[in-house]
């Protein structure tokens, strides 16, 4: 069968089954609600996710999962429209059209293009990786353990990217990571390493509770220092549907944004608030109403939001393909897929590809859904942001809590989820990235077991990693981390100036 | 944040060379080309205690990244320790107590923490915290949620 067939098979199978047309349902309108919601992110409506998934079938679980990540980072176009305060980090460029067009009174005219134009961005990302990474597959096919131990090594070097302010932390980050992913039985010998006797960590730290921690429980202690008021958002809206000539106006910053969304996504480490403010960037450079930008522009709009939501089927690529997360949401999705006991990588393409369709189909539906649901919920989705986050962060840390257990229903993963909560409330203190650690959790061990692997293959020589795909491979690494450099020092020098 | 590079810097410093102690009583590797169990942890720790000297050097000679910035205790970081005893309170609990009423005490505390005081919401709120996600996640997704002293009539 060919991969356009696969694909239509997928659908029909997907969207003949109302169970699981019903979960979609949920998951998206779960995903706009934490969206919309400011401090709650995509990658934790993701984490809050899984723990619903463990017992469900791969048929089920796997769209819930697409669904919640597709539409938690439109949601986050909601609050900064109405609130001038992004849900998600990904809506930080909407902020600065869409909130001044819903103070000249058209929350309803941004809020609709902003749907819209997620939707078509969303798709073109789909439709992107439909075709990109089962090609990328098949190449990755032909990999030894050398070319997998360098590509971990290149999923690494997103961490310069993903430090924030200091480089040095974000190392001291990934090196805790690293360190933690030593937890357990040696790849090759089977010795307990740093277990303290305890059986529960001879498999090593299972990953969705230290993820659930870091991401989730860290947070409800930073809501819990910070006490956020909620505001009250004046929200009629005077439409739900954006007027053809707005759809004119923007269509093509939308296809073009949206195509450029999906390539930033493809790169590890630059994620969806790197692509909406480029895309906006673009936009006002090549509009022919440039001077409107961030007096209330509708394209100002249209380009941030279809390039967020193409970001997610970019960064799909390199984590189904290679197994390499592109971000912290992709990290833990990588997560929910190992609990269903699948690898993602080449070879998930070639021993399970109709899990790989199964999420093609199931992100194309979720963004027709995102769309169906965003446009006819819009009034309710406005309320939303409007909850009081207070009575909101006990549920949180009860679903935390609760996700943990249930995964192999013992109480040390609670424990688990805690204390990493804490770490990551206290790395947060210190200024120490989080999400270095979760990459770091997940691309440890492919690097530790490939590297052993080739040695033991190749009588302890190091020469398997100067063949051309590994020199290709180091290459890419050092070009991402010198032009993140570069970047930083840049952004670092406008900040002084 | 000088002080907190610093401590930074000093745990990072111990935890790496904890670990590499600890990897050098790990037996020899038993084929002669592996390197053994010993070695990635030896060098990933390497690494991370090589990163905390430098942060250490470069905080103590101004030129670490955020130095300006102050650390203080606030009242709202004394919240959140309390915060974290709660958290404890609720894992110690959850065997014995059951999950729903664990639940539905650390929910109602937790808001009041949050300076909730609308009590009678916060109680029904809590209440049902518990249940809807007990029955969520005991009897729809099969999860085997701990009855506690309920036991017998969930």
């Amino acid at each position: 069968m060919t991969n356009i067939s696969l694909f239509f098979s997928s659908m029909a199978s997907l969207i003949t089954d109302p169970k699981c047309l019903i979960l979609i349902f949920v998951s998206v309108a779960a995903g706009i609600v934490v969206g919309a919601l400011p401090g709650l992110t995509a990658t934790m409506g993701v984490a809050l996710m899984v723990p619903f998934t463990y017992s469900m079938d791969m048929e089920y679980g796997l769209p819930m999962l697409m669904g919640i990540y597709c539409s938690a980072v439109y949601g986050g176009s909601i609050s900064a429209i109405l609130l001038n305060t992004p849900g998600t980090p990904a809506a930080a460029a909407t902020v600065l059209d869409g909130y001044t067009m819903a103070k000249k009174g058209q929350a309803g005219r941004a809020l609709s293009m902003s749907v819209l134009a997620s939707t078509i961005g969303g798709l073109i990302g789909v439709i992107v990786m439909i075709v990109a990474a089962p090609a990328m597959s098949k190449i990755a096919l032909k990999f030894t353990s050398a070319e997998f131990a360098v590509i971990a090594l290149f999923g690494l070097s997103v961490i310069v990217s993903i430090s924030g302010e200091s480089l040095l932390k974000g190392f001291i980050s990934a090196g805790l990571g690293l360190i933690l992913c030593c937890i357990g039985l040696d790849p090759m010998d089977g010795y307990p390493r740093f277990t303290f006797g305890s059986m529960n960590l001879f498999s090593g730290l299972e990953l969705v509770p230290v993820l659930i921690g870091l991401f989730a429980v860290s947070e409800c202690l930073v809501s819990i220092e910070t006490i956020e008021h909620t505001a009250n958002v004046e929200s009629k809206l005077e439409r739900l549907i954006s007027p053809l000539a707005d759809i004119k106006r923007c269509l093509w910053h939308i296809v073009k944004s949206g195509i450029l969304g999906t390539f930033i996504g493809c790169i590890p480490g630059a994620g969806s608030d790197i692509a909406c403010f480029v895309a906006y960037g673009e936009a006002k450079r090549s509009s022919r109403h440039s001077d409107e930008f961030g007096k209330g522009c509708i394209e100002g709009v249209a380009a941030p939001e279809s390039a967020n939501n193409a970001v997610g089927g970019g960064a799909m690529i390199p984590m189904l393909s290679l197994g390499v997360p592109g971000d912290p949401v992709t990290a833990v999705l990588i997560g929910a897929l190992m609990i269903q006991g699948l690898t993602p990588g080449p070879l998930l393409y070639r021993d399970h590809q109709d899990v790989v369709y199964l999420i093609f189909a199931a992100m194309f539906v979720a963004n027709i859904f995102m769309f169906l649901v965003a446009t006819a919920g819009l009034p309710v989705f406005t309320k939303v942001i409007s909850i009081d986050k207070n009575t909101l962060v006990p549920i949180i840390f009860v679903l935390c809590m609760v996700g943990s257990f249930s995964l192999r229903n013992n109480v040390f993963d609670v424990w688990t989820t805690l204390a990493f909560g804490v770490i990551g409330y206290l790395m947060q203190k210190v200024k120490l990235p989080i999400a270095p650690i979760l990459l770091a959790l997940i691309l440890g061990p492919m690097a530790e077991e490939n590297l052993r692997r080739m040695l033991v293959a190749n009588d302890g020589s190091y020469m398997p990693l100067t063949s051309p795909i590994c020199l290709v491979l180091f290459a890419l690494s050092i070009f991402m981390v010198v032009s993140s450099l570069k970047k930083q020092k840049k952004s670092k020098s406008t900040g002084k100036e | 944040m000088k002080k907190a590079n610093l401590a930074v810097g000093v745990i990072g410093i111990l935890l790496s060379a904890y670990v590499i102690i600890t990897a050098a009583g790990f037996p020899e590797n038993r084929s002669a080309v592996d390197p053994g169990a010993a070695y990635f942890p030896t060098l990933m720790a390497a690494f991370m205690g090589a990163m905390c000297i430098l942060l250490i050097v470069l905080t103590l000679t101004g030129k670490a990244a955020g130095l300006q910035e102050v650390l203080t205790i606030t009242p709202g970081i004394k919240r959140a320790a309390v915060g974290v005893l709660i958290f404890v309170a609720y894992c110690f609990l959850f065997k014995p107590l059951g999950f729903v009423l664990d639940t539905i005490w650390f929910s109602f505390t937790c808001m009041l923490l949050l300076q909730n005081r609308k009590y009678a919401k916060m109680a029904i709120v809590s209440l049902l915290t518990g249940i809807v996600i007990y029955m969520i996640f005991a009897n729809l997704l099969g999860a085997k949620l701990p009855a506690g002293l309920l036991r017998g009539l969930l």
